[in-house]
């Protein structure tokens, strides 16, 4: 059933495959935590796996955060521009969303490798 | 190699058929690995089949309208170009691995799933402008191995008990 070239092509597949694997977990990093903090103070931190929505209206100002699937992304704010509010969500560490008029900042952090396995 | 056109197309017709209801049947099973994309592809049994029985021609064939059809009957019509993609590449891939005469039928049919989960990966990560789909690909590397070598081998089995008088062109 199985020829000599069978088990070659095999041997090949597995070795991208692993290689494959291991430029993937060593590359990208997604994101586990979601820390938002205004002008500076933490305000609070957030697991990026459970979606919810986070309202903070602290110094006369209004901002709502929404965790959704695995990303975050700034749904609605009382400041003028909207900068924040137009921002694609984000997932990855680094990545962050400003909304300087009310100071608030959100960023991804965890630096957590992304693991194929576990996920 | 002289047959009826009419011979050709109920052949296509009823493996066609066959490989749609296979789609079918893979739909029924209740398996979930929790990641999305990994499946048996027992669809592919058929085509697989039709490609060493018959040709590429026929094959290919079967396999558009397999995938047309599906799509219109179960996936809808993003699930068929996703499918589209994979299933043309998987079967270009199959049909050279075949051409070389060195790999069986059971190589051929795990190179198949592996570019078929491949192709689609890729069509995917095009649709949704995200290159970071492709960290799915070492996942989706291992279980179209798994996947294609399981196939092989009923594929094989399948094939070595076809009557020889059913396998003329």
């Amino acid at each position: 059933m199985f020829k000599k070239a069978d088990i070659f092509l095999l041997l090949i597949l597995l070795v991208v495959g692993m290689l494959a694997t291991y430029l993937v977990s060593s590359a990208d990093d997604l994101g586990t935590h979601v820390k938002i903090s205004i002008a500076g103070e933490v305000y609070g931190t957030y697991s990026l796996g459970e979606d919810r929505t986070i309202t903070i209206s602290k110094h006369e100002n209004y901002n709502e955060i929404v965790i959704k699937n695995g990303k975050v992304f700034m749904s609605d704010a009382d400041c003028p521009n909207k900068v924040c509010v137009k921002h694609s969500p984000i997932d990855s560490t680094g990545e962050s969303i400003v909304c300087l008029p009310n100071k608030v900042l959100i960023e991804i952090v965890g630096g957590e490798k992304y693991d194929a396995v576990s996920s | 190699m002289t047959q009826s056109p009419a011979k050709k197309v109920s052949q296509v017709a009823l493996l066609a058929t066959l490989a749609l209801i296979f789609s079918y049947v893979e739909m029924l099973i209740p398996y979930s690995v929790g990641i999305p994309g990994i499946k048996l592809g027992i669809a592919n049994i058929v085509v697989l089949i039709a490609l060493y029985t018959y040709d590429f021609k026929t094959a290919f064939s079967v396999n558009i309208i397999r995938i047309l059809m599906a799509g219109l009957l179960f996936n809808g019509f993003f699930g068929a170009i996703y499918a589209l993609s994979g299933g043309i590449l998987s079967l270009l891939v199959m049909y050279l691995l075949k051409k070389t005469d060195k790999f069986s039928i059971v190589g051929v049919s795990m190179c198949g799933a592996v570019f078929h989960n491949l192709g689609q990966l890729t069509v995917a990560a095009m649709i949704v402008q995200s290159p970071k789909l492709f960290l799915y690909f070492p996942v989706l590397l291992f279980s179209g191995i798994i996947t294609g070598i399981l196939m092989g081998i009923i594929c094989h089995t399948i094939y070595s008990h076809i009557p020889s008088r059913y396998l003329t062109r």
